[in-house]
Formats: structure tokens, C-alpha cells, sequence
């Protein structure tokens, strides 16, 4: 994973400025014309500048200074998923009402300062699937029974707007979906769905994936180099069929690594849940954000 | 004489495969000892480390830790005054933020959260990282990640320290930096390393175990002058530093 490395001045290092307080401190600083904000732990300050460096690309997103940025991880995860529901819940989608969800989160991310670029992109990555999947709706129209005379046949019609509503709402939620991961750091995000009770499985679950995904891509790259390095011109379908075996090989070593992590959490005191550090509080921005999505939401299903 | 740490008599350990990998080891380490645990690849060395705070137990043979035997009632107590650094940080480290990783052992220990994070705190500024506290493990270089496992048990402010491999596939100057680190630990410690040189500079004992067995225990000087000794069990002699 890319990271990079910068100094900036530290305010507690100003003369006349407070210290910074033990313990986690957030303090704003520029990087490359964006602001900053994420936890330090440095209660010595040890010059004008200190040295710390974070994830490159999307994940960089999520350290950027904004209101959203601040909110409480379950008031954003509460609203995205009431937005969802809502969204999915309505008849299609009349275009004014599609342009209001739109509106409406795009000016999310114009007040987080994400690159539209960025997030339009992102969310129409769901397109090609539900493309897939709406295009059974004009083929099954016909008749009852699957068609390519759906598409542009006489029934075609009814067919045609149940694709818009799914291809709409898929990208809508997809739109919703990354407006909350890219406002907010990932390990506040599993913070966020622990405090709102998903079980622990589920927490430990997508922690361990958010860890260790790099680590077995590293391992499978490597086993592809070793690969290649052995037979540069093994024939494409053999080298596909190996791929299997590869996978298998990679299922070992997660599994030894599974049991060497457990002995590590076993030798540091685990007993069953994962312990974070990080307390949340909700704020009043935190309860008009739902509320105002709630609303936001219940029109568009009722209306 | 100190009063005994670990005390290991006649323990066996057969693995579920049938494989014995610890045949018999007696061994008393004290406190305020760095240990040297030498030995080839496959000698039993982990097997031995990872009985030393009750991940694994011994299928025969009596063990007991600062005097008191271990049980499953004293495992969890045990596993709170013996640190474990496992080789690979990347087993060491797994929870989303590195602040997180070395709150971990802290907070199962029940600790009020002012007392984890001033443990977290000092524990960052041992080994250096206290900069990349909010960043998780796979953005450390791996000789941080190396030290931040060292971190997270130093957290729980252990008597004892157990280390497989500290400086394995560490560059010349994350190797230094490592053995600064251990040599102004107080704590006692028991290293596994291939690495002869930080042996000889760390330690002032060393056990050779080869076939889970016991085949040399004595002063560090004593044992690195025994060239046979050394090579009949796949070791050599710590190469001189040029110029020292």
C-alpha cells in the first residue's frame, strides 16, 4: 500500500501556542494545498516539526477537514443506511426526485471536500453489475417469459422503467455508500458499526479483513514472481489452471497465519472482543444529520 | 542467587501430527538473565518459546512460572508477566491502528483508558513510533513493524521478555536499533536467534537445544569458544567486526 512520508509544524512547537495535550490530539495541517486532521501521539514535542506519514488515493480522503469528516460514525452509518432504505423503497424514480438525491449528495461531498471526479467515479463502478441485472427487466417483460423482443418489443415500456429504477436507486446507494467511506477513517468506521451492536464476529470479521487483504496480496504476488521466474512461457491455459493451485496454496498459509495470530492475541490477553481505544460522542450536528436524512428519506419512499 | 523466572523439568511436547518437537528439556532461567536460545532451524526453539507463557503446554514434564506451576488457572496471569514478540510482526500486529495493536494487551488486562493510554504512549516512544500512532501496520516499514511488536507487550510493562527472532531480516541499521532497544529493557529475557552476533553482544547466557533437547547451557563466552560444539549443531562461531 502507498503511503507518504511529510513534516509540518507542529502548533504546540509556536511559541505562545498551548502545548498539546497528552494522550490522542488532532491537529490540522496542509498537505499538497489539502487539509489534514487525524490522531497524534506525541505529548514530546521534539522540534518545529514532527514526521508522520498516511495512506495515499481514497483512503487519503478520509483524513480531510470537514464537517462530515467530524460527524459521528453511527449518526453517518444510521443516515447512509435509512438513505439506502429509502431510496430502495420508493417507486421508481420520478427525475425530479432523482435530481433532489443527487443534489443532495453531492452537496454532502462539496461540504466534505472530496473530488467529485473521485466519488462520481467510484459509484459508477456498481453500474456494469446492476446494468446486468436491469437488463433482465426489459427481457422478462415480454410475455411473461425471457424475451430479447423485451427490449423493443410493445411491452417494452413497463420493462424500461423498471431497469431505470434499478440502475438509479443501485447508483444512488452506491453514491450514499461512499460519501460514508470516504468521510470517515476506516478503523472509526468498524468503531461505528460496534457501537450500533453488529455482532463481534462480524467486527473481529472485516477487521482482520481490512488488515490482512495486503499481506495476502503481497503473498500472492510474490507467488506469481516465483512463477513466472520458473516458466517465463507456460501456455496461458495452464498457467490459469495453476492459478487453482496457487489459491490453495495461499488458503495454507492464511490458515498457519490464522493460528500464529490467535497464539499472538492468546499471549496478549484476548478473551473474545476486540478492545478499541477510540470513544464516540454524539453531538447535535450528529442527530439533525439523521434526522434531516430521515425526513429526506420518508418523502421519497411516501411521496 | 535470583529467584527463578522459568523452571522447566523433563518437558515433552508431541505435536497432534506425532512429531515430538521439545524431547525432554530441563532448563531455569533467573531473573535479571538474557538468555541466548540457539539452535538449528527445527530444533524446537518456538515450540520451547511458545510454552514459555502457556500458548502451548507440555504433554509431559512439569513447568512453572515465577515459582508458580502452570494450570489453567494460572495461564492468564502468566500470560500478563511474560511478553511474547512473535517473529513475524505481521502476526503481531493485527488490529486496524497501531495505537489499537498496543492498547490491545492493556485493555484486556482491564486497565482504566487514561493508565492505557499513558502506557500506549510510553510504550510508542520506547521503540520510537510514537508519530505513527494513528497508522495502521501495513503502512510501517518493516523494521517499524518489528519495533511496534516489541510495543505492543512492552505496553504491558512485563518482568519478562520472550523474543523469537528479533532481528531476522532486519537491514543493518534497523538490526542496531533493535538491539539498542532490547539492551536498555530491563526486563529479563529470553531471545531465539540465528543471529550469533547479537547473541554474543546481548546476552550472558546461551542454550543450544538441537532435537528438542538440551545440548549446551553455560556462560555465552564459554559456549561461543566451543567452535565443535557449535558446529556439530549447524551453528558458527560469531564472525569478527571488521576493525573491532
Amino acid at each position: 500500500m502507498s503511503e507518504s512520508a511529510h513534516g509540518h509544524p507542529h502548533p504546540g512547537a509556536q511559541p505562545g501556542a498551548d502545548a498539546p495535550s497528552p494522550g490522542i490530539h488532532r491537529h490540522e495541517h496542509e498537505h499538497q494545498g489539502e487539509l489534514h486532521r487525524h490522531p497524534h501521539h506525541h505529548p514530546e514535542v521534539r522540534g518545529p516539526v514532527h514526521e508522520h506519514a498516511h495512506g495515499t488515493g481514497f483512503e487519503r480522503l478520509t483524513y480531510l477537514v470537514s464537517p462530515l469528516h467530524d460527524l459521528d460514525p453511527r449518526a453517518k452509518i444510521a443516515s447512509t443506511l435509512v438513505l439506502i432504505l429509502g431510496v430502495v423503497l420508493t417507486p421508481p424514480l420520478r427525475p425530479l426526485e432523482f435530481g433532489l438525491l443527487v443534489t443532495l449528495l453531492l452537496s454532502g461531498a462539496v461540504i466534505a471536500r472530496l473530488p467529485l471526479r473521485t466519488v462520481l467515479g467510484r459509484a459508477s463502478l456498481v453500474l456494469p453489475i446492476a446494468a446486468t441485472i436491469a437488463l433482465f427487466a426489459p427481457i422478462a417483460r415480454h410475455g411473461g417469459s425471457l424475451s430479447i423482443g423485451g427490449i423493443t418489443g410493445a411491452y417494452s415500456g413497463g420493462g424500461w422503467v423498471a431497469a431505470w429504477a434499478i440502475l438509479s436507486k443501485a447508483w444512488l446507494s452506491a453514491l450514499a455508500a461512499i460519501l460514508l467511506s470516504a468521510t470517515t477513517p476506516l478503523p472509526r468506521l468498524i468503531r461505528g458499526f460496534e457501537a450500533l451492536r453488529v455482532p463481534d464476529v462480524l467486527i473481529t470479521l472485516v477487521s482482520f479483513l481490512s488488515r490482512y487483504v495486503g499481506v495476502f496480496r503481497d503473498q500472492l504476488q510474490a507467488l506469481r514472481v516465483a512463477l513466472d521466474s520458473r516458466a517465463p512461457s507456460m501456455p496461458r491455459l495452464r498457467r490459469w489452471r495453476l492459478f487453482g493451485q496457487l489459491a490453495g496454496n495461499l488458503f495454507v498459509r492464511a490458515y498457519d497465519r490464522g493460528e500464529r495470530v490467535h497464539a499472538a492475541m492468546l499471549s496478549r490477553g484476548f478473551t473474545g472482543t476486540l478492545p478499541t481505544a477510540e470513544v464516540l460522542r454524539l453531538t447535535p450536528a450528529d442527530a439533525l444529520l439523521i434526522v434531516t436524512v430521515a425526513l429526506t428519506a420518508a418523502a421519497v419512499a411516501l411521496y | 542467587m535470583s529467584a527463578p523466572v522459568f523452571e522447566l523439568a523433563g518437558v515433552r511436547h508431541r505435536y497432534p501430527d506425532g512429531t515430538v518437537a521439545l524431547d525432554g528439556v530441563d532448563l531455569t532461567v533467573r531473573v535479571g538473565e538474557t538468555v541466548a536460545l540457539l539452535g538449528p532451524n527445527g530444533a524446537g526453539k518456538s515450540t520451547l518459546l511458545l510454552h514459555l507463557n502457556g500458548v502451548l503446554r507440555a504433554s509431559e514434564g512439569a513447568m512453572s512460572v515465577e515459582g508458580v506451576p502452570l494450570t489453567d488457572e494460572s495461564v492468564g496471569r502468566v500470560r500478563a508477566r511474560v511478553g511474547m514478540v512473535f517473529q513475524d510482526p505481521d502476526d503481531q500486529l493485527f488490529m486496524t491502528t497501531l495505537y489499537d495493536d498496543v492498547a490491545f494487551g492493556p485493555l484486556n488486562m482491564g486497565l482504566a483508558r487514561d493508565e492505557v493510554d499513558r502506557r500506549v504512549h510510553r510504550a510508542l516512544h520506547q521503540v520510537g513510533l510514537a508519530d505513527a500512532a494513528s497508522r495502521p501496520a501495513q503502512h510501517l516499514s518493516f523494521g517499524q513493524r518489528k519495533r511496534a511488536a516489541v510495543a505492543t507487550v512492552l505496553s504491558m510493562e512485563p518482568p519478562v521478555l520472550v523474543l523469537d527472532e528479533p532481528t531476522s531480516n532486519l537491514d543493518p541499521r534497523a538490526r542496531r536499533e533493535m538491539i539498542g532497544l532490547l539492551r536498555a529493557l530491563p526486563a529479563t529475557k529470553v531471545l531465539a536467534t540465528h543471529d550469533m552476533a547479537l547473541a554474543a553482544e546481548l546476552c550472558t547466557r546461551a542454550v543450544v537445544i538441537d532435537g528438542g533437547r538440551v545440548v549446551a547451557d553455560g556462560p555465552m563466552d564459554a559456549v561461543m569458544a566451543d567452535a565443535a560444539l557449535l558446529e556439530a549443531h549447524g551453528l558458527e562461531v560469531a564472525t569478527a567486526t571488521i576493525g573491532a
